[in-house]
C-alpha cells in the first residue's frame, strides 16, 4: 500500500506499476494530509484567508488544493495576505514582525508534523505572542494503518 | 510537508527547546530546530520534517535519501523557500 498520493502519483508517471510481478497487489493507501482535507476544511480556510485582519501562513502544498469556489492561491493572487512557510516556527517570526495582524497558521498534519506544531504554540505562549493562532487540523495515520 | 529532508548540521545555537543548528541541504542552508534531538552535533546528519530534525541519521543513509529526493524532483520547496536572508551557500 503506498501511504500518500505523491507515491501513487510516482508510481503510475514512471509506469512501476507495470514493472512488478503480477502477483503483488498495489493498494491506494490513506492519502497524506495534503490529500485527505475534506472540501469544507479548505472553504474554511479560504474565508478565513480572506478576512482583512488576518495573515495566513501555510505550507507551499495546501495553496493549491481547490475550495468550493477558490483555493488559497487565489486569494493571494487577488490581493490577500496568505504566506507560504517552511516551518510552524516561522509563523512566530510573522506575527513578532505584525503586532497589528492576526497570525493564523494552518497546521495539518500527521502525527509527525504534530510535534512542530506544538512547539510553535508552547513558544508563542512562552514568549507573550498574543497574535498567533494555530488551527490545528492533525490526521491520524497510525489509525488508518491499524484498520488496514 | 510531507517529506523529510536529510541534511548536515553546520553549527548550533541557542539551548534546550530553542537549540536551533544551520543545516545544509545539498548548498541550501536552513535554520533547523533541534529541540526533538537533544544528541545531534556539529558534523552529523538529521531528518528535518517541517523545520524540525527529527532523528539523527548516518552519512552514508543521508547521502542515499538525498539522492533519491533530487532524482525525483522533489527539493524544489527548499530552494524555495529560504525565509533567512542570505540562507543560500
Amino acid at each position: 500500500m503506498e501511504i500518500c498520493g505523491g507515491q501513487t502519483h510516482a508510481i503510475v508517471k514512471f509506469g512501476l506499476d507495470e514493472l512488478l510481478p503480477k502477483s503483488l497487489e498495489l493498494v491506494h493507501g490513506p492519502g497524506c494530509p495534503v490529500c485527505v482535507t475534506p472540501l469544507e476544511l479548505i472553504d474554511k480556510a479560504v474565508q478565513i484567508a480572506q478576512r482583512p485582519e488576518v495573515i495566513f501562513c501555510s505550507f507551499g502544498d495546501m495553496l493549491r488544493v481547490p475550495g468550493s469556489h477558490s483555493d488559497l492561491f487565489g486569494i493571494k493572487a487577488r490581493g490577500g495576505d496568505v504566506r507560504i512557510l517552511y516551518s510552524p516556527l516561522d509563523a512566530l517570526k510573522v506575527a513578532k514582525e505584525n503586532p497589528t495582524k492576526e497570525v493564523v497558521f494552518f497546521a495539518v498534519g500527521f502525527e509527525t508534523t504534530a510535534p512542530a506544531h506544538a512547539m510553535a504554540v508552547y513558544q508563542a505562549k512562552q514568549q507573550g505572542i498574543k497574535n498567533f493562532r494555530c488551527w490545528s487540523r492533525m490526521y491520524w495515520y497510525h489509525r488508518r494503518w491499524k484498520r488496514f | 510537508m510531507c517529506l523529510a529532508v536529510p541534511g548536515k548540521i553546520i553549527s548550533i545555537h541557542g539551548e534546550d527547546l530553542a537549540r536551533q543548528a544551520r543545516v545544509e541541504f545539498g548548498g541550501v542552508l536552513k535554520e533547523v530546530n533541534l529541540a526533538y534531538v537533544p544528541e545531534a552535533q556539529v558534523g552529523e546528519y538529521v531528518l528535518v520534517h517541517v523545520g524540525f530534525a527529527i532523528s539523527v541519521v548516518d552519512e552514508e543513509e543521508a547521502a542515499k535519501v538525498f539522492g533519491y529526493l533530487k532524482e525525483m524532483g522533489e527539493l524544489g520547496e527548499l530552494a524555495e523557500l529560504t525565509p533567512d536572508p542570505g540562507a543560500k551557500l
